[in-house]
């Protein structure tokens, strides 16, 4: 696809370590991924004139204090729960496009597992008064409860099986040991390991269920025609839209548990990249759990739904796959940075930076986002 | 002991009708007089007809497992002594809602389609103080 005008681009990534216990703050580790995004764009602080921080961590504001920005004109911060990373760089491509900004931060920047771990984090999420009163004096807290009831009804329904579920967790852990960032890096895991680990919220073991974790990525998004500034190749940011389910904040209240945001958003986000499903070589999958990469190849498109369990037990999402999935090694393997690291990998393997990870011939990334019981968003990136 | 119900200052307004049913022995939902419809979850104004006015009606007692959870783990300090339980979303055929509800079953006795009946714990202390129990005698209309 040529370069047009404006079009946005991502032209930087930085991405600190990430751990269970960072012994900073999130402040700091957003200082810290948001230098590395800088130096890899080769783009001076004082650039920044636009912020999109990840709902519920360090503000714009704290980011704009510590690098002295001269004149922000542009701050938004989306609320789709762990969708928001993918719908950030929507709302990056909208700004930069328009010429609302010329240089926007976006990022996520936490200690997820040392400080505000999820049971706090989605005290932050929209219904919370539904949750409080119709739900949490029952007994249902958590997302991996949430998500398990949607789970059980697919395998009802569908027939997917225990063995895909593993299947996933086996996947993105067997990519962890390709990346040396990630938390599960040397540490392999056999089916045996994965289906007799405890018991969570049924059918969710705990090995279905996403590393929580400290660290802090980054992305900066300029027009594609700032491309020669900076020393590596420029990610085109094609489309990236969101979707929400009906009642959104509620699923009691959800005609069809599978009718999710990502089945509004996928189809717009093709046809505005005037791509399919087909034409895409890697897909960086939300994998809060197992079932949710499933569940979100079957709305993105990847498979009709009903036969994600079947994709997956085809190993067409291992690296030498059809669709390789999350070489990096997800949230599952690789750590939780509620998918903005997705969004870096993706970057990086556009550029051919992946070492022994690296996907072969890679031109199209898509990313998803999911959250917030349902929320979708779908980003399709391209080389420049 | 957890009260029965939050402090009125406690309530959010759009569910007080709930709160004061759980009071009363009663689980009761939002019902629109206008098109003689439930509304659930409870939301200031009719999802059927967007009527604003909407009282609270008990509801019907029996319902059917859509989907569930066994909870192995919780967060949640009241229920500990609860693991493993069964937290379902259950269908209200003649209310035509679902909504979330706290199975008190041995889980192997739980599957899809099993019909339940709400109880209300009104003495209050008890947790949790609506749940739903296997439905004494087995229906088999469908």
């Amino acid at each position: 696809m040529a370069i047009v005008g404006k079009a946005a681009a991502i032209v930087g990534v930085g991405q600190t370590d990430i751990s269970s216990n960072s012994g900073r703050s999130s402040t700091r580790l957003l200082f810290e991924a948001t230098q590395a995004a800088l130096t890899d764009a080769a783009v001076d602080a004082a650039s920044i004139d636009g912020i999109i921080p990840y709902p519920g961590g360090p503000s714009a504001e704290d980011i704009a204090s510590i690098l002295r920005l001269p004149d922000l004109t542009f701050t938004a911060s989306p609320h789709l729960g762990g969708a928001s990373s993918v719908a950030a760089l929507g709302l990056a491509k909208m700004a930069v496009e328009s010429g609302e900004a010329r240089c926007v931060l976006a990022f996520v920047a936490r200690n997820g597992r040392s400080e505000a771990r999820i049971a706090r984090r989605v005290e932050t999420l929209p219904g919370q008064h539904l949750k409080n009163a119709l739900e949490v004096p029952l007994g249902l807290n958590s997302p991996a409860q949430w998500y398990a009831l949607m789970c059980r009804r697919h395998m009802h329904e569908f027939g997917t099986s225990r063995e895909a579920l593993g299947q996933v967790a086996l996947t993105m852990r067997a990519n962890a040991q390709l990346n040396p960032e990630a938390q599960m890096h040397g540490r392999p895991m056999i089916y045996e390991e994965y289906v007799s680990s405890r018991v969570i919220a049924d059918p969710y073991l705990l090995l279905d269920c996403c590393l929580e974790s400290d660290g802090a990525a980054a992305v900066i998004v300029m027009a594609a025609e700032t491309a020669p500034d900076h020393p590596h190749a420029a990610a085109l940011i094609l489309a990236a839209k969101q979707g929400h389910p009906d009642s959104p904040d509620d699923l009691s209240g959800r005609r069809d548990l599978f009718d999710t945001g990502l089945t509004r958003a996928a189809p717009r986000t093709f046809a505005a990249a005037g791509l399919r499903p087909d034409d895409i070589d890697l897909a960086m999958i939300y994998d809060c759990f197992t079932f949710e990469v499933i569940q979100q190849l079957e709305e993105a498109g990847f498979c009709p739904r009903g036969e994600g369990g079947g994709f997956v037990l085809d190993k067409h999402i291992e690296l030498d796959g059809s669709l390789p999935v999350n070489p990096h090694g997800g949230l599952l393997s690789a750590g939780h940075l509620a998918g903005m690291n997705h969004v870096v990998e993706a970057v990086r393997q556009l550029r051919g930076q992946c070492g022994q990870r690296q996907v072969a011939n890679v031109a199209h990334v898509a990313v998803t986002g999911w959250g917030s019981l349902g929320d979708g968003a779908l980003a399709i990136l391209g080389a420049s | 002991m957890t009260p029965l119900t939050p402090a009125a200052a406690d309530q959010h307004r759009d569910l007080a009708g709930y709160w004061a049913g759980l009071s009363a022995g009663e689980l009761r939902a939002p019902w629109c007089s206008g098109c003689c419809r439930f509304t659930w979850p409870p939301r200031p104004a009719c999802l059927h007809c967007g009527a604003a006015d909407l009282g609270w009606e008990r509801l019907p007692e029996t319902g059917r497992i859509f989907t569930w959870t066994v909870v192995h783990y919780t967060s949640l300090e009241d229920f500990r002594a609860l693991t493993p339980y069964v937290v379902a979303l259950i269908d209200v055929p003649e209310a035509e809602v679902r909504l979330v509800g706290h199975v008190r079953a041995d889980p192997a006795a739980v599957d899809f389609g099993t019909w339940l009946t709400w109880r209300v714990d009104s003495g209050g202390g008890g947790v949790p103080a609506v749940f739903w129990i296997p439905s004494p005698e087995e229906r088999s209309d469908g």
